[in-house]
């Protein structure tokens, strides 16, 4: 069976700037796969792009395949046909997301109505829906309004907008940052339940190494449009071998194991704005010698894992805070 | 109280128009202490900064700088204002475009009278803050995230206050970014011996700059003291259930995923519909029972310093604790393990 998805090479040039250059990845049913990476890094655009919702500005190139089927070569009209049953997304800002003067329940059922159902099956399908995900008392909750619901339960109606057409393909973008640490857990608990229930290839993007710990099975770790390393999260976590990926480990582990008022953990300098010849994170980078600066290193297999790296980190480095 | 408090809150509630921003809070900012406000978005926490720097008014109790009542006239504030540093959430939007980044360091100089040495004592600002070679005619566009937040703290330390209130000063910015802003913060607040409120909802961060702490919920205090006695050993179950809820960092041993901390419902009020007569965590509450629904619990201490506001605090009797953790109608869902 083919993967989910597959991308290869996948560039994203907005014409003043690179998005994503050159990005090849894949995701297994039933996987999560978290993209981490800051601003600029392209997880954005790499996620926009697979579900085909970048402006038309923004030109694409390289293969996006769905289970088998390369969606990158179906015309605008033809991919919106089937792009709810192809992948289901999950923006950030449910709020601005979601109609804020149509109740919830009629926004879902849309979709159902949409694809055919008449009036009573589309509004049965959109209480499976709210149920799906974890919903209680889907009938008052259909008839609430955006703004009356939580951050939390927003998100959730977002997923369950996302997969109610059952997609194998589910892209979220962000979607706990705004949620404080109890909600978001609630909402990581019912991606993994959803994933493992549904077969469903979660592609998760992250600026959190922490949100990526407790749900990933593969992580890919992006840096200046470009992934920097992947390869199995258990692996990944206990032996980083990109300097950039050890760094962000770094700063997260000194914050939970320092002590108050200690300084914590600090990668110098700042994601690039602009293009970087060479490898892109050798001005910040610790191990950079004078051929990080000309050549931009490829990602090398090294067993099921991936670095671009000139000098990867060998070894288990301690921590320190 | 065994050193001074800079800044007090006693009993403040700030209402706008219906909607209750901040209800019936009390806490003191004590010299030379750093005080974390930790809470989710919309518990009320950007409200106390506004009000602990004057810019909003109580609607009833009182907020006290050095004992004193903010005073109401813009003219006669201007003297608090001064001593008290403000560092904003995005330096995107609090750092005026227009503005040369000398102009935007040196403006708080100028709005107090001062007229001499004004690029000098910016610069020195700017210095203080990690841009020691920083142009003071650049503009803030030509810095990232990082840069401006810099820009943003040299402004509020310009003119030397000995508080320094930061709402979120790393949220907006990149994580390998944060660390170097929380750093520099952490070295200013030792070398100018400043007094500090900062305020998060990252509780890993809060946890390493905070000496005290308070929690907030739906704009009440539910829990204060000290920040490692509250972090070790949390009394409200909001409280606990945040600090139970941080990700962990090792895909190995995941703390989160495949239970479920909270029933499907746990999270659903908003505050509309939030019965404010009685504990305003209830519907979220594990151990809610019929008493938190009807009435409001106290912010009591205890024996260890901190307080909490809750009728079945973590730390009281086995024979109330434990008691069923999810009551909920879902069919297939599984009792989370106790945390």
């Amino acid at each position: 069976m083919s993967p989910v998805l597959e991308v290869k090479g996948l560039v994203v040039d907005y014409g003043s700037a690179m998005g994503v250059r050159g990005v090849t990845f894949s995701l297994e049913a039933g996987q999560v796969l978290g993209l981490i990476g800051e601003t600029g890094s392209g997880k954005s655009s790499t996620a926009l792009a697979i579900a085909r919702l970048l402006p038309p500005s923004a030109r694409v190139r390289g293969r996006i395949a769905i289970q088998g089927a390369d969606v990158s070569s179906y015309p605008p009209a033809s991919f919106r046909k089937i792009r709810g049953r192809t992948v289901g997304f999950v923006p950030q800002d449910a709020m601005a997301a979601l109609n804020p003067v149509t109740p919830v329940g009629s926004q879902i059922g849309e979709m159902f109505r949409l694809q055919g159902n008449s009036r009573s099956e589309a509004e049965e399908r959109t209480f499976d829906a709210l149920r799906r995900v974890w919903i209680p008392d889907v009938k008052a909750v259909a008839c609430l309004y955006p703004h009356q619901l939580s951050g939390g339960m927003r998100q959730r109606v977002m997923i369950a907008i996302a997969l109610a057409l059952n997609p194998p393909l589910l892209i979220a973008d962000e979607p706990t940052t705004a949620l404080d640490v109890s909600t978001q857990a609630e909402i990581l608990q019912l991606v993994d339940h959803l994933c493992t229930e549904l077969e469903l290839g979660v592609l998760w993007i992250t600026h959190d190494m922490g949100v990526v710990a407790e749900l990933a099975d593969r992580v890919g770790v992006m840096y200046a449009g470009r992934l920097v390393e992947q390869g199995p999260a258990l692996e990944l976590f206990a032996a980083p071998r990109h300097p950039y990926t050890q760094g962000l480990l770094q700063t997260l582990r000194s914050l939970r194991l320092g002590r108050a008022g200690e300084p914590l953990y600090q990668i110098d300098g700042q994601p690039p704005r602009s293009f970087v010849a060479g490898c892109p994170f050798h001005p910040r980078c610790l191990s950079a010698s004078s051929i990080c600066s000309e050549v931009d290193p490829a990602l090398e297999p090294a067993g099921e894992r991936q670095v671009a790296c000139h000098h990867p980190v060998t070894g288990r480095k301690e921590v320190t805070a | 109280m065994m050193s001074q408090a800079v800044i007090s809150f006693r009993g403040v509630t700030k209402r706008f128009g219906p909607r209750v921003a901040v209800e019936d809070v009390d806490f003191d900012l004590v010299e030379g202490t750093t005080l974390g406000i930790v809470g989710e978005s919309g518990s009320g926490k950007t409200t106390c900064v506004r009000l602990a720097v004057g810019l909003e008014h109580p609607t009833s109790g009182a907020v006290l700088f050095h004992g004193g009542h903010y005073p109401r006239t813009r003219r006669r504030l201007k003297d608090i204002r001064r001593r008290i540093g403000l560092v904003q959430q995005d330096p995107y939007d609090s750092l005026d475009p227009r503005m040369t980044i000398g102009q935007v360091v040196a403006e708080p100089l100028r709005i107090h009278g001062a007229k001499r040495r004004l690029p000098e004592r910016a610069a020195a600002a700017l210095a203080a803050a990690g841009l020691a070679d920083a142009p003071l005619d650049s503009f803030p566009s030509a810095y990232s995230g990082g840069g401006r937040q810099r820009i943003a703290i040299a402004r509020a330390l310009v003119l030397e206050p000995e508080v320094l209130l930061c709402d979120e000063p790393t949220a907006s910015l990149d994580v390998s970014v944060q660390a170097q802003i929380v750093n520099l913060l952490l070295e200013l607040r030792a070398s100018r011996s400043l007094s500090m409120i900062f305020v998060s909802h990252d509780l890993d961060l809060i946890k390493r700059v905070a000496t005290e702490l308070v929690v907030m919920y739906a704009g009440r205090v539910v829990e204060s003291g000290p920040a490692e006695v509250v972090v070790a050993t949390p009394r409200h179950p909001y409280t606990a259930g945040l600090m139970a809820s941080i990700p962990g960092d090792d895909p190995g041993r995941r703390k989160l995923i495949g239970q479920r901390t909270a029933g499907p419902g746990a999270t659903e009020l908003t505050d509309e519909r939030l019965n404010r007569d009685a504990c305003v965590y209830a519907p979220r509450c594990y151990k809610a029972q019929e008493v938190c629904r009807t009435n409001a619990p106290l912010l009591e201490p205890s024996t260890s310093g901190v307080a909490a506001r809750c009728f079945f605090p973590e730390d009281a009797p086995a024979s109330v604790v434990g008691a069923q953790r999810i009551t909920a109608a879902d069919p297939d869902h599984v009792p989370a393990s106790e945390t």
